[in-house]
């Protein structure tokens, strides 16, 4: 259920310069291993997850993740960056059947 | 407590050091453990591209719970401080006793002294896990912990 897949994001209000603020980004996302038995039908749930994410400062790429079945699902990711300078963060998540997930949040350095 | 069953020895003599599965066999002694260590000494060894892999117990901080109930959502965190003038350009994380050693791989598109970055994984039954940090300089340091799993996630 692709409409279920969301993004959910939590970036600082403001930092300071050089400031180390923490980033979260979850992406509501099944991430079946494909290791999975359905118990209802007993056949294994088809390898569903999410293989990379991207966060961009402006365009630069600050933080990426390649991800296996060994994330656990709904993929939490929490990581550190030092705020020189204010801008426009771009989230973007990818699973192996194409689909790509988005999100955007502004860092205000002041 | 339970014992550290993988342990980074760095070979004193010999151009190339070496990652070495230290100690006692894994859980049971199974075959399906035996290889899954195997695939999980292989993936590290990959990941290290030839550098020697160096002790990184007092560089690395790996935030795992020593016992879990549920191997389907278990917290992990690595903090990684670099020696001055090296920079953390990407941490790995393996996990001996799952059907893949991979776990994630994570890169930072401005290197700095240290990273930290945290997630939750899957883990098949109780075992190793290991977080490699990559220096931007080439240089590899790891670290290991061992964590008991009541339920392991779902196979």
């Amino acid at each position: 259920m692709s409409e279920s897949i969301r993004p959910r994001i939590r970036v600082p209000d403001q930092a300071a310069p050089g400031e180390v603020v923490e980033i979260l980004a979850m992406l509501t996302h099944p991430h079946d291993s494909g290791h999975r038995t359905d118990p209802a039908t007993g056949t294994t749930i088809a390898r569903h997850i999410v293989e990379r994410f991207t966060c961009r400062l402006d365009g630069a790429l600050v933080f990426e993740a390649t991800l296996h079945p060994a994330v656990a699902a709904n993929p939490y990711l929490a990581f550190e960056l030092t705020a020189e300078r204010g801008g426009r963060l771009d989230f973007e998540w990818i699973d192996d059947r194409g689909a790509v997930f988005t999100a955007e949040a502004e860092l205000r350095v002041i | 407590m339970i014992l550290q069953r993988r342990r980074f020895l760095i070979r004193a003599a010999g151009a190339a050091a070496a990652l070495v599965l230290g100690g006692l066999p894994a859980a049971g002694g199974s075959g399906r453990a035996r290889a899954e260590a195997d695939a999980a000494e292989a993936a590290i060894r990959a990941a290290a591209g030839g550098a020697e892999i160096r002790d990184g117990a007092e560089l690395i901080a790996l935030e795992l719970p020593t016992y879990v109930e549920d191997g389907n959502q278990v917290p992990l965190a690595a903090s990684v401080q670099l020696p001055e003038g090296e920079r953390v350009a990407a941490i790995h994380l393996f996990a001996d006793g799952n059907p893949n050693p991979e776990i994630a791989r994570f890169r930072f598109g401005r290197p700095g002294p240290r990273a930290r970055v945290a997630t939750r994984i899957r883990l098949h039954r109780s075992q190793v896990v290991t977080v490699l940090a990559e220096a931007e300089n080439g240089r590899v340091y790891a670290t290991a912990a061992e964590v008991e799993v009541v339920m392991g996630a779902c196979s």
